[in-house]
């Protein structure tokens, strides 16, 4: 069984719950970001912001002021490094996610986005193709 | 809601530079799509670009993941929210706001495809 530490991307950008809204927004933006892991000093999970977030910010209010802790989705449903890569599968199909944080004895460790699923998925069935 | 995006159109901020595909292409096929050209999803069209569904990320992985066969229409999501082109941003934005689908399809009368836009088109004008 393949383990999520297997695909994760291990250097992803994060930002800090006190960074400001629009920091994190601009960089969302110029690193064509759809979500950005939001890590307390521990390097422990504080929550993730996603395009979502930042969506529902500009409709609802005038300015983007604050920071990323008023704005961004707490407790997100992440996955430990030895989870298997069909498990946080199911999880993305299931919960319509974009991506995953995946956390080493609870501190982030990376992110595993749909792309790279299907990017493993599509290698695997390239293999199995070759091997028949 | 800013004033810069109230005073805009669909029509003025959609991505047009689409890439489409038929329903009776390998499902496959559209996934190499997909992942080759770094997109999140693919409008399905037929004949004058009328739009008749769209196949994304999340149908394929699921296709994928349980290792089915077949055709885009086996899978595509036919049951579609769009807009016409003199929609107002500020509506574009609350319905993707307010549902889970990742983009807006902007349509014509006659159902043809325009242009499409995502949270991100939306998050790009305004930053």
């Amino acid at each position: 069984m393949f383990e999520a530490a297997t695909i994760m991307q291990t250097n992803v950008p994060i930002t800090e719950p006190d960074t400001t809204i629009k920091t994190a927004i601009h960089r969302m933006n110029s690193e064509a970001l759809t979500g950005l892991p939001v890590l307390n000093p521990n390097r422990t999970l504080a929550g993730m912001l996603s395009e979502k977030d930042v969506l529902r910010l500009i409709y609802e209010k005038q300015n983007a002021n604050g920071f990323v802790n008023q704005f961004m989705t707490i407790d997100p449903v992440s996955f430990e490094t030895d989870a298997t890569i069909m498990e946080i599968c199911q999880c993305i199909i299931n919960n319509n996610f974009r991506q995953i944080p995946i956390t080493e004895n609870g501190k982030f460790a990376g992110l595993i986005s749909r792309k790279d699923l299907m990017n493993f998925l599509l290698r695997l069935r390239g293999k199995q193709e070759q091997g028949n | 809601m800013t004033d810069q995006m109230t005073k805009m159109t669909a029509e003025q901020i959609m991505s047009n530079e689409l890439v489409t595909v038929t329903a009776d292409v390998p499902i496959y096929e559209a996934v190499r799509t997909i992942v080759n050209k770094g997109l999140t999803a693919l409008p399905v069209v037929k004949a004058d670009n009328v739009l008749v569904g769209i196949i994304s990320e999340k149908d394929v992985l699921k296709v994928m993941a349980e290792d089915k066969t077949g055709t885009v229409e086996n899978y595509m999501t036919t049951s579609l929210f769009t807009m016409g082109p003199d929609s107002d941003i500020d509506d574009v934005a609350k319905a993707l706001v307010e549902n889970s689908f990742r983009r807006v399809p902007i349509v014509d009368a006659e159902n043809r495809i325009l242009g499409i836009i995502s949270r991100r088109d939306l998050i790009k004008f305004v930053v």
